[in-house]
């Protein structure tokens, strides 16, 4: 105790420090230096890193890291692996329908939620509440509601429904559906939350001004409302499209890539050849192709935010 | 700021639409809820009640049994002291991690809004890119670096990953609340000699306890449940719980414990819930304010 | 005041944290040892006890590190060995030895060798994998068949049923479960169990010749031969034997299916008689072992080591030492198989102490490698490279869970597949 209210006064008192002229280059320049341990941080962990797997990518690496140049082998083995093949194609269905119903549903929750509902907050915290989940409890949660046997299929069979069979997590054909259910559960909220704040901010004026021209509910939501949601709708699209890609614990907690592969994801595929099949350079190689695939969609948007921005505050 | 109630009607069929709109809430309320709601059910019936009824059945004879196995003496490989280690590194990961990135990011949107130099808002791009950064990018070299600082298979390690791939997140929502602020209020201060730190302590920080709110709950409900990062760089009695509660459910020893199973989900998620019921208002507001809107 | 309240409260924080750590830091302590394992379920985890009571009796300490799987396992592994700080002892299949031995990261075990004769009293299978550049870096805890069929010997005797010897009367005594409303096979769709399924199949379909030409030797030729389009064309049959739920079950829930008579069969190694042990079950009672349809004259091996990888502290030199030679001792090896349904991986143990299965396991282990027809079992690391098993069981568990992949496709896959594995 006596040692750390000794340590707090030594950092607290330092005025030689900011004399002289040390004291007018920390003045001048005190947003670069606020600013400087971040750059330097995000210089190394994200900008370095990313240039080091790029590397690898280009490597004989297998085990371990193995600096020996081999061009795009790592890429040609990777588009023929017919597992990674499968994951490029699970991530566009599932890229597709996840934002998709994601955006649907929240849109319906936050125009529903915006009619002067009572008890709003407590629905908006029913629907909001999955995002405060682990991807983990999530997909535990759903395995066991969807464990063919034991979970819905023998609800409904007790109900009557006597060759009800209910087995879409087991099923090649329907796995990755259960993961979308499960995703769009956990983040519908979170998109319906945006809505309504971009629901919030439009002016009723415009909308008075429709009614009186007699356009009567629904119109008014397709003609005015929605279209004044642009904005939004491009913020929702960002946000979800780079979780889609990154999609990872929710496949591993929920299926685990199976059965036959028709979960597979890249993400876990390139986990799987980087850290249990000793493939490092084809997991490299995976890793940067899951990386240009978000560039792809982030930088445009974040090129035009950053525009407005500083138009907006200039 | 206001609700619209744009589907309007006269009468009856006025009463009949609030009908359905109630309908429909209420029934996407209820979906909303079942899976927790099953597995508050399943977490609190024995085996043997499992065995013979469904998911949805109410407990005939509820217990509390498998809720105490679960944080206690379930078995994760061949240590049965159920999830408390794990929970325990969890909240030692999670507490210091918000706490230091939260104050990064707020001096750093505070820096690139208030105390503007040429190129600010190349800086903010610049550290924007690791909200989107695909974390699988960085497991190597991240796992060598970590080696080499000493920190790694520990929480300090965690904690140390958690705070730096924070940043962008916390400076992201601190630099869109400050560009929000008029420039007036920080300029006058500045009039009156008081430098960076001083503006930043006493004038800006308290105008941004919203922001303040919202990125501690974003950081402490991402940091809780991340388990990718967890999972590569801990093992064995330094996991936290998502890693624990997978072990457990991805091993079984004789007969799955569904129950227990169910219980060690619902513990996990307690904490990052009881933020939500207790802080979500503010995370919503503080939406609202502007914070995640890019 | 309420500065004073709240200066005292991060002070006290502040304390509780720093001491909080520096008690998580000080768990690194003399002679204790961090053994990095994927023997979690019931039996296993009771067999590795067996070598962790003998080795904490000596005096040392056990730090748990449990993986749900050989994957976890070597995730962990790499993250750690890449991170410079490797578990001290590691479980692993004898054929990933050598992938790190050439990395030179293991300690070399040469003395304690010596010093126990292990060259020999080690089963002799073992001695390749583990004896390298002629040093030993890895200790055996067992030797285990792969091939093996289990099943209830009371729902057999109920039907009139004998252990089916050739694949038609497999798909005889299948069918006679299947109207007897009985699962005939169970199996858990996770890919190694459904590769060691294959391998019992290309064993019957192609004989033990062909299982040398084309898993022993791999040669390309025989990989993609019609008889291995016929193996497949034969596996595709088993679909019709499992029940619909089998994705992702663990082992061991399947082989509590056929204790409870809820299936018939069981294609699985050794280790499920461990679970049997553990709940009490007698063999030609409640059980029966038999070697799989067409593989009476085959053993299939799968055996696990302990390697011990070289650490900045020179302390834990005597531990790594200590729990190398407790996991070699005569009666820990006898102790653990019993436990895990296994046999011990040396040679010079009282095989009157085990049971009937275990007993014909040895026999047929002596048996089989007088005939040239002992293998290491692929679904298991054994034959190939981890990476090379990996395609290996991902074009096998693809095709079992997949019923629209044809053979042909199947083989086209695993031959192009391999190809881009370099080593």
């Amino acid at each position: 105790m006596e040692m750390l209210s000794l340590k707090s006064e030594i950092l607290t008192v330092r005025p030689s420090l900011e004399t002289g002229r040390v004291r007018t280059f920390v003045g001048r320049y005190t947003s670069q230096i606020a600013l400087a341990p971040s750059v330097a941080i995000a210089s190394i962990f994200v900008y370095g890193f990313m240039l080091w797997t790029a590397y690898i990518s280009f490597s004989a690496s297998g085990m371990l890291p193995d600096y020996h140049w081999v061009g795009l082998r790592q890429y040609y083995n990777l588009w023929s692996n017919p597992i990674w093949v499968q994951s490029a194609k699970n991530i566009v269905v599932f890229t597709f329908l996840y934002i998709l119903l994601t955006t649907v549903v929240g849109l319906f929750l936050a125009i529903l939620l915006d009619q002067k509902i009572r008890a709003e907050g407590a629905l908006r915290l029913i629907y909001l509440y999955p995002m405060a989940l682990s991807f983990v409890v999530t997909g535990t949660a759903w395995k066991w509601i969807l464990n063919p046997g034991l979970g819905m299929e023998r609800v409904l069979r007790n109900w009557g429904w006597e060759d009800f069979r209910f087995d879409w997590l087991v099923n090649p054909r329907f796995a990755l559906y259960t993961v979308v259910l499960a995703g769009v559960w956990q983040a519908s909220g979170f998109v319906m939350a945006l809505f309504l704040a971009g629901l919030r901010g439009i002016d009723e004026d415009l909308i008075k001004a429709a009614r009186l021209d007699g356009a009567g509910g629904p119109s008014i939501y397709r003609r005015i409302i929605i279209p004044l949601l642009g904005p939004t709708f491009v913020t929702v699209a960002v946000v979800l499209v780079q979780q889609a890609l990154r999609t990872f614990d929710l496949v591993v907690a929920l299926t685990n890539g199976g059965p036959a592969n028709s979960t597979q994801v890249p993400a876990t595929f390139m986990y799987k050849q980087t850290f249990e099949r000793s493939q490092l350079g084809v997991g490299a190689a995976s890793a940067v192709m899951i990386f240009m695939t978000i560039l792809a969609i982030v930088v445009p948007y974040l090129y035009t935010s950053t525009r407005k921005a500083s138009d907006e505050h200039a | 700021m206001s609700t619209h109630e744009v589907v309007l009607g006269t009468g009856l069929a006025h009463r009949v639409t609030r009908v359905v709109i109630y309908s429909a809430l209420l029934f996407m309320a209820v979906i909303y809820v079942f899976p927790l709601l099953v597995v508050v059910l399943t977490s609190l019936k024995s085996l043997e009640e499992l065995r013979v009824g469904t998911i949805i059945d109410l407990p005939a004879a509820p217990t509390m049994q498998p809720w105490y196995q679960a944080m206690f003496t379930a078995c994760i490989g061949t240590s049965c002291n159920g999830l408390a280690p794990y929970f325990v590194n969890s909240v030692m990961m999670v507490v210091p991690a918000v706490l230091l990135s939260t104050p990064i990011g707020a001096v750093n949107g505070f820096a690139l809004t208030h105390f503007k130099f040429p190129g600010h808002n190349w800086v903010f791009a610049f550290l924007l890119f690791g909200v989107f950064i695909p974390l699988q990018i960085v497991l190597i070299p991240l796992a060598y670096v970590m080696g080499s600082l000493g920190v790694a298979n520990s929480v300090v390690g965690l904690i140390l990953v958690h705070v730096i791939y924070g940043i962008a997140f916390t400076t992201l929502f601190f630099r869109n609340f400050f560009v929000t602020v008029p420039h007036e209020i920080v300029d006058a201060a500045r009039m009156d000699g008081a430098r960076f730190l001083q503006i930043f302590r006493r004038i800006v920080l308290p105008i941004a306890i919203p922001t303040v709110v919202v990125s501690v709950i974003w950081q402490f409900t991402h940091i809780w449940n991340d388990y990718l990062l967890a999972t590569t760089y801990t093992s064995g009695l330094t996991s936290p719980v998502t890693v624990g509660l997978y072990n457990m459910v991805a091993s079984t020893t004789g007969t799955k414990e569904y129950n227990v199973n169910m219980a060690a989900v619902f513990l996990t998620a307690l904490p990052t819930l009881l933020v939500y019921v207790f802080a979500g208002r503010y995370f919503l507001r503080g939406l609202v304010a502007g914070s995640v809107k890019g | 005041m309420t500065k004073n309240w709240q200066g005292y409260m991060v002070r006290a924080l502040l304390a509780a944290t720093v001491f909080s750590y520096a008690a998580t830091a000080s768990v690194a302590e003399e002679k204790k040892l961090e053994v990095l394992h994927f023997f979690t379920a019931g039996s296993e985890a009771a067999a590795i006890g067996v070598i962790k009571d003998a080795f904490t009796a000596k005096g040392y300490g056990w730090v748990d590190l449990p993986a749900t799987g050989t994957d976890t396992l070597n995730q962990v592994l790499r993250s750690r060995v890449t991170a410079g700080s490797p578990p001290n002892a590691v479980l692993m299949h004898s054929n990933e030895v050598k992938q790190w031995v050439d990395q030179g990261a293991l300690v070399d075990l040469s003395p304690i060798a010596t010093k126990g004769n292990w060259d020999e009293v080690m089963s002799k299978g073992l001695i390749p994998h583990l004896k390298l550049n002629g040093s030993y870096y890895g200790v055996p805890t067992t030797v285990e068949r792969t091939n093996w069929l289990w099943y209830n010997k009371k729902v057999f005797d109920k039907l009139g049923l004998q252990p089916p010897t050739t694949l038609d009367e497999f798909h005889a005594v299948a069918d006679k479960l299947k109207a007897a409303g009985v699962i005939p096979l169970a199996i858990g769709g996770v890919n190694w169990q459904e590769a060691t399924l294959f391998e019992t199949v290309l064993v019957a379909v192609g004989g033990p010749d062909f299982y040398r030409k084309a898993i022993v030797e791999q040669n390309e030729e025989a990989l993609k031969s019609e008889t291995m389009i016929k193996v497949f064309d034969e596996f595709r049959n088993m679909n019709k034997y499992v029940d619909p739920n089998y994705p992702g079950r663990d082992w061991n829930i399947a082989a509590k299916m056929v204790m409870t008579g809820e299936a018939g069969m069981q294609v699985l190694g050794d280790y499920v008689k461990g679970e049997m042990v553990l709940a009490n079950l007698k063999p030609n009672v409640d059980y029966g072992c038999a070697p799989p349809p067409g593989n009476a004259q085959t053993y299939l091996s799968v055996s696990t080591a302990f390697v011990f990888f070289k650490s900045k502290d020179a302390s834990v030199e005597a531990a790594q030492d200590a729990l190398a030679e407790t996991t070699f001792d005569s009666t820990v090896q006898l102790g653990f198989n019993l436990k895990k349904g296994a046999t011990p991986a040396r040679t010079d143990v009282d095989s009157a102490a085990l049971d009937f299965c275990a007993q014909a396991s040895y026999k047929a282990q002596v048996d089989a490698a007088s005939h040239g027809q002992a293998f290491p079992a692929i679904s298991h690391f054994e034959a190939w490279s981890p990476a090379k098993s990996g395609i290996f069981m991902d074009v096998v568990s693809t095709f079992f869970e997949q019923p629209s992949m044809t053979s042909k496709a199947a083989v086209d896959q695993l031959v192009t597949g391999l190809k881009t594995i370099s080593e």
